[in-house]
């Protein structure tokens, strides 16, 4: 079982290098992942949303329905550990 | 974890010289996050810092806030960005379109104007750093058993 | 050859973090070591998505000025943005993860992982 584990994760560390020799190389300003839909949030935010900073614009209007999301996911997790811990546990 | 740590010194540093700094800073992150690195997220990771160490420095008597307003301050976070969202269906616009709000929009310091939709994303800023930091509190106080007075919480 | 392994260190140091993690994870066999696998697992994810949106020459994502707003200028955004919520969606979630395993522990009186399947919880 053992052995099989550390066949697993060093066939995983090798499926990471080989799926990351195809991306582009960091700092690569012409990466797909900087072309497409990134520079609209650069180049909008200042005039449709109004602050300065990208991160909060997008985080705080672009997407303000996924964050809607994510802070349900945290209260929900807070709810969650709430019953438990809360009332009903046993005491010994 | 539920008694004051006993000592002056870590009294007074905790409470003269951190907790009141970390509060302040919380909210220059907060109220800073349109205009420079920060946000909502950030300032509730601060805020619930400063609830933390209240606890574990002071003991129970000088905690900022209880454990219940702690889970009042979480459900009120979740409730002030939903109710934002729905403020803008009142005037025409859709869920989570600040731009319809009634607010008449000002000159500010930031780009020499202040629009309607950052005064939104200010909201719902304030919403996310409450209730994330009613969570973090909260699960502090739940996972070190100050909710009983028992001391075997596992 | 140089270029290459500054253009990709990053990814191989995100796959020496995500082995670490899944070492962790498959053989310690603590519930607490286990999360703690768990979580140099997502700071490997994280620091890749926070790598991937490197531009060489950019800065932080927060105009300098109104008009300046050429992409060139600035970081990726958006992996800023995920990472941002991820962050603290894992800082909650590992708060529940300690609770169900504070629950385990009043039931099995141990946390290792073999004892746990090999005894029933005490009723």
């Amino acid at each position: 079982m053992r052995v099989l584990s550390v066949i697993a994760m060093l066939g995983f560390a090798g499926l990471v290098v080989y799926a990351t020799s195809a991306l582009p190389l960091r700092g690569d300003p012409d990466a797909p992942a900087h072309r497409y839909l990134s520079p609209y949030y650069v180049e909008r935010s200042a005039s449709e949303v109004g602050t300065p900073n990208i991160v909060t614009a997008v985080l705080g209007d672009y997407r303000s329905y996924d964050t809607l999301g994510e802070t349900a996911v945290i209260f929900t997790a807070g709810v969650a550990l709430l019953m438990v811990l809360g009332r009903g546990r046993k005491r010994d | 974890m539920t008694d004051p740590h006993g000592s002056i010194i870590v009294n007074f540093i905790a409470r003269i010289m951190m907790i009141p700094f970390i509060i302040l800073y919380a909210f220059y992150v907060l109220v800073h996050g349109e205009a420079g690195p920060g946000g909502g997220f950030q300032a509730g990771a601060v805020l619930a810092a400063a609830v933390i160490l209240s606890r574990l420095a002071l003991g129970r008597e000088q905690r900022i806030v209880s454990t219940g307003g702690l889970v009042i301050l979480a459900v009120a976070g979740l409730l002030v960005y939903a109710l934002t969202g729905v403020a803008p269906m009142f005037f025409g616009g859709e869920y989570l379109d600040y731009g319809r709000l009634p607010i008449p929009a000002t000159d500010g310091i930031v780009f020499g104007r202040v629009t309607v939709r950052s005064i939104g994303v200010f909201a719902i800023e304030l919403g996310v750093a409450m209730g994330v930091m009613g969570v973090l509190g909260a699960m502090f106080d739940y996972l070190t058993g100050a909710e009983w007075s028992g001391s075997d919480a596992g | 050859m140089l270029d290459e392994l500054l253009g990709r260190y990053p990814y191989w140091a995100t796959a020496v973090l995500m082995v670490i993690g899944l070492y962790g994870m498959l053989l310690k066999r603590s519930l607490i070591k286990k999360l703690i696998g768990l979580n140099v697992f997502q700071g490997a994810v994280i620091l890749f998505f926070i790598a991937g949106s490197v531009k060489a020459g950019a800065t932080v994502p927060v105009l300098i000025d109104e008009g300046a707003t050429d992409p060139a200028l600035y970081v990726n955004p958006l992996p800023h943005v995920l990472m941002l919520t991820a962050i603290v969606v894992s800082a909650a979630t590992n708060g529940l993860a300690l609770a169900l395993m504070i629950r385990i522990f009043d039931g099995h009186r141990t946390l290792d992982e073999r004892e746990i399947l090999e005894r029933p919880a005490r009723t």
